[in-house]
Protein backbone atom coordinates (compact mmCIF):
# COMPACT_ATOMS: atom_id res chain seq x y z
CA UNK A 1 0.00 0.00 0.00
CA UNK A 2 0.64 3.64 -0.22
CA UNK A 3 0.12 6.85 1.52
CA UNK A 4 -0.61 9.56 -0.52
CA UNK A 5 -0.62 13.44 0.89
CA UNK A 6 -0.06 16.57 -0.66
CA UNK A 7 2.18 19.47 0.85
CA UNK A 8 1.00 22.97 1.11
CA UNK A 9 3.10 23.96 -1.87
CA UNK A 10 1.10 21.30 -4.09
CA UNK A 11 3.71 18.86 -4.32
CA UNK A 12 2.58 15.37 -4.27
CA UNK A 13 4.18 13.06 -1.93
CA UNK A 14 3.82 9.39 -1.69
CA UNK A 15 5.16 7.10 1.40
CA UNK A 16 5.73 3.28 1.47
CA UNK A 17 5.45 1.92 4.21
CA UNK A 18 7.92 -0.56 6.00
CA UNK A 19 6.63 -4.30 5.68
CA UNK A 20 8.83 -5.36 8.92
CA UNK A 21 7.51 -2.37 10.65
CA UNK A 22 4.88 -3.67 13.02
CA UNK A 23 2.56 -0.21 13.03
CA UNK A 24 -0.87 -0.73 10.89
CA UNK A 25 -0.58 1.75 7.21
CA UNK A 26 -2.84 3.62 9.09
CA UNK A 27 -1.15 4.06 11.73
CA UNK A 28 1.57 4.80 9.98
CA UNK A 29 -0.38 7.36 7.89
CA UNK A 30 -1.12 9.04 10.95
CA UNK A 31 2.45 9.11 11.92
CA UNK A 32 4.57 9.90 9.02
CA UNK A 33 1.59 12.37 7.49
CA UNK A 34 2.75 15.81 8.35
CA UNK A 35 0.35 17.39 11.00
CA UNK A 36 -2.66 18.87 9.71
CA UNK A 37 -2.13 17.06 5.78
CA UNK A 38 -4.95 15.15 4.76
CA UNK A 39 -4.13 11.83 3.26
CA UNK A 40 -4.89 8.78 1.15
CA UNK A 41 -4.11 5.33 1.82
CA UNK A 42 -3.88 3.72 -2.26
CA UNK A 43 -2.51 0.62 -3.60
CA UNK A 44 0.54 0.18 -5.45
CA UNK A 45 -0.88 0.58 -8.70
CA UNK A 46 -2.24 3.59 -8.09
CA UNK A 47 1.26 5.09 -7.72
CA UNK A 48 3.00 5.71 -11.52
CA UNK A 49 6.32 3.54 -11.82
CA UNK A 50 7.33 5.84 -14.72
CA UNK A 51 8.92 8.82 -12.76
CA UNK A 52 10.19 11.26 -15.70
CA UNK A 53 8.03 13.42 -15.15
CA UNK A 54 7.63 13.15 -11.01
CA UNK A 55 7.85 16.52 -10.10
CA UNK A 56 4.48 16.99 -12.08
CA UNK A 57 2.08 14.72 -10.43
CA UNK A 58 -1.15 15.84 -9.39
CA UNK A 59 -3.45 14.90 -7.19
CA UNK A 60 -6.99 15.80 -6.41
CA UNK A 61 -7.42 17.43 -2.98
CA UNK A 62 -10.71 16.51 -2.47
CA UNK A 63 -9.95 12.36 -2.85
CA UNK A 64 -7.94 12.43 0.35
CA UNK A 65 -10.81 11.57 2.50
CA UNK A 66 -8.71 9.20 4.58
CA UNK A 67 -7.24 11.36 7.16
CA UNK A 68 -5.11 13.69 8.54
CA UNK A 69 -1.97 13.76 10.18
CA UNK A 70 -1.22 13.39 13.80
CA UNK B 1 37.13 -10.61 35.59
CA UNK B 2 34.94 -13.09 33.51
CA UNK B 3 34.28 -13.98 30.19
CA UNK B 4 30.76 -15.07 29.20
CA UNK B 5 30.65 -17.54 26.43
CA UNK B 6 27.58 -18.15 24.76
CA UNK B 7 26.37 -19.01 20.88
CA UNK B 8 22.49 -17.15 21.33
CA UNK B 9 21.96 -14.30 23.43
CA UNK B 10 18.52 -13.28 23.80
CA UNK B 11 15.89 -10.99 26.21
CA UNK B 12 14.72 -12.06 29.42
CA UNK B 13 11.03 -12.65 27.34
CA UNK B 14 12.80 -15.01 25.14
CA UNK B 15 11.93 -13.31 21.96
CA UNK B 16 14.27 -12.60 18.54
CA UNK B 17 12.52 -9.37 18.36
CA UNK B 18 12.78 -7.69 21.63
CA UNK B 19 16.39 -6.13 22.20
CA UNK B 20 18.75 -7.12 24.91
CA UNK B 21 20.37 -4.09 26.31
CA UNK B 22 23.83 -4.14 27.03
CA UNK B 23 23.93 -0.24 28.14
CA UNK B 24 27.92 -0.18 27.70
CA UNK B 25 27.42 -0.38 24.20
CA UNK B 26 24.06 1.04 23.21
CA UNK B 27 25.79 4.35 21.48
CA UNK B 28 27.92 1.86 19.59
CA UNK B 29 25.10 0.39 17.71
CA UNK B 30 22.86 1.71 14.73
CA UNK B 31 19.39 3.08 15.62
CA UNK B 32 18.30 2.71 12.45
CA UNK B 33 19.02 1.69 8.89
CA UNK B 34 17.37 1.65 5.45
CA UNK B 35 18.28 0.48 1.86
CA UNK B 36 15.74 1.28 -0.70
CA UNK B 37 15.08 1.73 -4.23
CA UNK B 38 14.44 5.12 -5.64
CA UNK B 39 13.77 4.50 -9.22
CA UNK B 40 10.36 3.08 -10.70
CA UNK B 41 8.29 2.17 -7.77
CA UNK B 42 10.23 3.72 -4.89
CA UNK B 43 10.85 0.71 -2.55
CA UNK B 44 12.24 -0.51 0.69
CA UNK B 45 14.95 -3.02 -0.10
CA UNK B 46 15.52 -3.69 4.15
CA UNK B 47 15.44 -1.65 7.22
CA UNK B 48 15.59 -1.84 10.62
CA UNK B 49 13.22 1.14 12.94
CA UNK B 50 11.60 2.62 9.63
CA UNK B 51 8.47 3.18 9.74
CA UNK B 52 8.36 4.17 6.35
CA UNK B 53 9.82 6.14 3.64
CA UNK B 54 8.38 9.29 2.09
CA UNK B 55 9.19 10.10 -1.72
CA UNK B 56 8.81 13.82 -2.11
CA UNK B 57 9.94 14.03 -5.94
CA UNK B 58 12.90 13.43 -7.77
CA UNK B 59 15.47 12.91 -5.90
CA UNK B 60 13.98 13.67 -2.85
CA UNK B 61 13.55 10.75 -0.21
CA UNK B 62 12.99 10.89 3.78
CA UNK B 63 13.48 8.25 6.16
CA UNK B 64 10.97 7.71 9.20
CA UNK B 65 12.30 6.18 11.83
CA UNK B 66 9.44 4.20 13.91
CA UNK B 67 11.04 4.79 17.43
CA UNK B 68 12.61 8.56 17.75
CA UNK B 69 16.00 9.28 18.44
CA UNK B 70 15.70 11.12 21.88
CA UNK B 71 17.36 14.54 20.32
CA UNK B 72 18.81 15.72 16.90
CA UNK B 73 22.07 15.41 17.86
CA UNK B 74 22.39 12.26 15.99
CA UNK B 75 24.86 11.06 13.38
CA UNK B 76 23.74 10.17 10.15
CA UNK B 77 25.58 8.11 7.05
CA UNK B 78 24.31 8.30 3.61
CA UNK B 79 25.28 6.38 0.56
CA UNK B 80 23.94 6.19 -2.96
CA UNK B 81 24.44 3.70 -5.56
CA UNK B 82 23.82 3.95 -8.81
CA UNK B 83 22.43 2.20 -12.21
CA UNK B 84 25.47 1.84 -14.75
CA UNK B 85 22.81 1.85 -17.87
CA UNK B 86 21.54 5.51 -16.68
CA UNK B 87 24.18 7.41 -15.34
CA UNK B 88 27.97 7.23 -16.79
CA UNK B 89 30.63 6.53 -14.71
CA UNK B 90 31.87 10.38 -14.94
CA UNK B 91 28.91 11.50 -14.00
CA UNK B 92 28.88 13.10 -10.68
CA UNK B 93 25.93 11.50 -8.17
CA UNK B 94 25.73 13.31 -4.44
CA UNK B 95 23.35 13.17 -2.00
CA UNK B 96 22.91 15.63 1.29
CA UNK B 97 20.52 15.98 4.11
CA UNK B 98 18.12 19.22 4.50
CA UNK B 99 19.13 19.81 8.00
CA UNK B 100 15.87 22.33 8.18
CA UNK B 101 13.63 19.15 7.76
CA UNK B 102 16.09 17.09 10.85
CA UNK B 103 13.58 15.74 13.76
CA UNK B 104 13.80 12.92 16.07
CA UNK B 105 12.53 11.04 13.79
CA UNK B 106 13.27 12.46 10.36
CA UNK B 107 15.96 12.48 7.91
CA UNK B 108 15.23 14.04 4.80
CA UNK B 109 17.53 14.17 1.80
CA UNK B 110 18.06 15.42 -1.84
CA UNK B 111 20.22 13.30 -4.71
CA UNK B 112 21.69 15.33 -6.96
CA UNK B 113 23.03 14.99 -10.46
CA UNK B 114 25.88 16.38 -12.40
CA UNK B 115 26.62 15.62 -16.25
CA UNK B 116 28.78 18.12 -17.53
CA UNK B 117 31.65 19.04 -14.93
CA UNK B 118 29.86 22.52 -14.65
CA UNK B 119 28.06 23.99 -12.17
CA UNK B 120 24.28 22.64 -13.17
CA UNK B 121 23.08 20.09 -11.41
CA UNK B 122 19.31 18.35 -11.01
CA UNK B 123 17.83 16.43 -8.50
CA UNK B 124 18.38 12.87 -9.30
CA UNK B 125 16.79 9.45 -8.48
CA UNK B 126 19.11 6.89 -7.50
CA UNK B 127 18.91 3.06 -7.55
CA UNK B 128 20.00 2.39 -4.48
CA UNK B 129 19.83 4.73 -1.27
CA UNK B 130 21.10 3.76 1.81
CA UNK B 131 21.24 5.53 5.42
CA UNK B 132 22.71 4.68 8.73
CA UNK B 133 21.89 6.52 12.01
CA UNK B 134 23.96 6.88 15.32
CA UNK B 135 23.12 8.06 17.82
CA UNK B 136 21.11 8.43 21.24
Amino acid sequence: MKIIYQEADGNVCVITPAANCSLTDAQTALKDVPTGLKFKIVDDSVVPSDRVFRNAWAVDAATLTDGVGD
Amino acid sequence: MSTIKANTLLHSDGTTTTQPSIPALDKRMAKAWLSMNGTGTVAINDSYNISSITDGGTGWYQANLTTAMSNTNFSVALSIGYDGSVHNDDHMLGVKERMSDRTTSVVKVLCNLNTNGGSYTDNADVLMYNLIVFGA
